[in-house]
């Protein structure tokens, strides 16, 4: 007889669970003839798509969340599992004719997919939206079908698009990652990592920036002030677009360094291949 | 003490819409399940109609009919079309599920999906549009011979997936019978159903002995139950009549047979 630590036990069934989410996507309806990949990465081979998201983090605070949790699940031993799963969606070979991509055959479509697909901030495109709208019910039986196993997960199309630069699912447009794991309650949702991630003068500037209409005072006069404080009117501020050089200059620097990354791991998946 | 009697024969008869209650119920918690399903960013972006009942049902499969000679040199169009009509007629209820940002409300993040390196542009550019808004209105009327008023976002679309697989995935969980079925999707969303949304796609959902929707034969308009129901009733009919027996007067001998 043994005894096995159950937070052990837990976390090395998430590639027996992501399996099973597999054969769900695998087994989600098919209306538009899509072919559904799916691809399992855990362990070492997950940690390039890590190390993007905490690059890709410093300037996306989506990205940056999903990056902490993961980073944190390896540091203390319980690694999440990757389940991949994606579609080639640049073609159609329905002859629906039905204009949802915008053109209004299919033909139409696949030439000019032909001649424009190409990478948009995470994805490739065009698209046929009936391929798309299979691959969103092969990602909800996965999910579903890991989430009846009681193990957290959640889908995001960071660790997706991440996975298409890295070359894994190569030929697929489209790739939504559905992270399995850490074993715990809610673990991406009221996530622990972000504990004093953000201040709250950060965060009433985040607001300021979505909800702009919140923080204007009286507009009647055409030429609205900004609640910059309780007593605004003292030091009137108003809203105006400006360019952000120091910002965009960060992404640039950011998107250079997951440039090398991404040459770096597909020299090596290269290589493997060749031995 | 009350009791609920409970048969899928004959069609919408008392028994028959009894059993039928179970299936709409099942289609709700579908719904609910369409609703809670992941999605980017959690925003509200889709409306569900279920829709049942014998005229309802007739109507929506006379659609479906009608849209399966809309794309004549395509040969599986009319196929699923003629097939997805009948199984229209023959589903208890139908759930549609619509997606309300679509077509005019992007998700403005640049994923590339719908046109590649165009981003968002792609959509904006095809549609009319300013202030970086999409018109609501020319979205849905710009190019009456199409369909589906595309393009959509696309990363809108694959929410829409997510939640009608998670519909689907909890009717197998409840033991009903459900399909996502592409012509009776867009046949609900020409005759109204769903009106807010740009792209629609129903799930059709029975309880009955054999799924309605598998196994189907090839020509099922030609070969479906309620086709040799009425040739049966035809045939039946005359059949009856030849002999023009007196039941009252004699009784036919059995030649042949030994005492």
């Amino acid at each position: 007889m043994s005894v096995i630590d159950g937070v052990q036990a837990v976390n090395e069934n998430l590639l027996a669970i992501a399996k099973i989410g597999a054969s769900a996507a695998l087994r989600a309806p098919v209306i538009a003839k899509s072919k559904i990949r799916t691809e399992i990465v855990t362990g070492e081979d997950l940690a390039p798509m890590i190390e993007l998201a905490g690059i890709a983090g410093e300037t996306n605070a989506f990205v940056q969340g999903d990056y902490v949790v993961a980073k944190k699940a390896r540091e203390a031993g319980t690694p999440i599992a990757e389940l991949l799963i994606g579609v080639d969606a640049t073609v159609s070979d329905l002859a629906w004719n039905c204009g949802a991509c915008g053109f209004d055959t299919c033909a139409e479509f696949n030439r000019y997919s032909k001649e424009h697909k190409s990478p948009g901030r995470f994805m490739l495109g065009p698209s046929c939206n009936w391929k798309i709208l299979d691959h969103g019910m092969a990602m909800s039986y996965a999910a579903a079908a890991i989430s009846a196993m009681n193990v957290e997960c959640r889908m995001q199309a960071d660790y997706g698009s991440f996975a298409l630069l890295l070359g894994h699912l190569e030929g697929c447009s489209m790739c939504i990652g559905i992270s399995l794991g850490p074993y715990g309650e809610s673990v991406w949702y009221n996530r622990a990592g972000s504990v004093d991630s953000f201040t709250m003068a950060e965060h009433v500037e985040f607001m300021q920036a979505t909800l702009p209409q919140m923080f204007v005072a009286f507009v009647g006069d055409g030429h609205p002030p900004f609640k910059s404080g309780p007593v605004w009117v003292k030091d009137p501020k108003f809203f105006k677009a400006v360019d952000d050089p120091k910002f965009m200059a960060k992404k640039a620097e950011a998107g250079a360094r997951i440039g090398q990354i991404v040459a770096r791991e597909r020299a090596k998946r290269a290589a493997k291949k060749q031995r | 003490m009350p009791k609920i009697h409970l048969s899928d024969w004959p069609f919408y008869s008392p028994a028959d819409l009894a059993r039928r209650e179970g299936s709409i119920a099942a289609a709700k918690l579908m719904a609910n399940a369409a609703f809670t399903a992941p999605k980017s960013g959690g925003v509200p972006h889709i409306e569900c109609e279920i829709v049942y009942g014998q005229e309802e049902q007739e109507e929506i499969a006379r659609k479906v009919e009608e849209l399966s000679l809309v794309n004549p040199k395509t040969k599986q169009w009319k196929v699923v079309f003629r097939s997805e009509a009948i199984m229209a007629r023959e589903s208890d209820c139908i759930l549609f599920i619509g997606n309300t940002y679509a077509g005019d409300m992007l998700f403005d993040v640049d994923c590339g999906v719908c046109g590649g390196s165009d981003g968002c542009a792609y959509v904006y550019n095809r549609k009319v549009s300013e202030y970086g808004q999409i018109d609501a209105f020319e979205s849905k009327v710009a190019n009456p011979r199409r369909l589906v008023q595309g393009p959509l976002c696309s990363q809108w679309v694959n929410d829409l997936g997510i939640a009608v697989g998670s519909a689907a995935f909890l009717a197998g969980l409840l033991l009903v019978d459900a399909r996502p079925l592409i012509g009776v999707g867009i046949a609900g969303q020409k005759l109204g159903y769903c009106v807010n949304s740009d792209i629609v796609v129903a799930v059709a959902v029975a309880s009955l002995a054999k799924n309605p929707y598998v196994d189907i034969t090839p020509d099922y308009q030609y070969l479906n139950l309620n086709r040799v129901l009425k040739k049966t009733r035809k045939d039946y009919s005359i059949a009856r009549m030849v002999h023009w027996f007196d039941y009252r007067n004699w009784y036919p001998k059995d030649t042949g047979k030994e005492e």
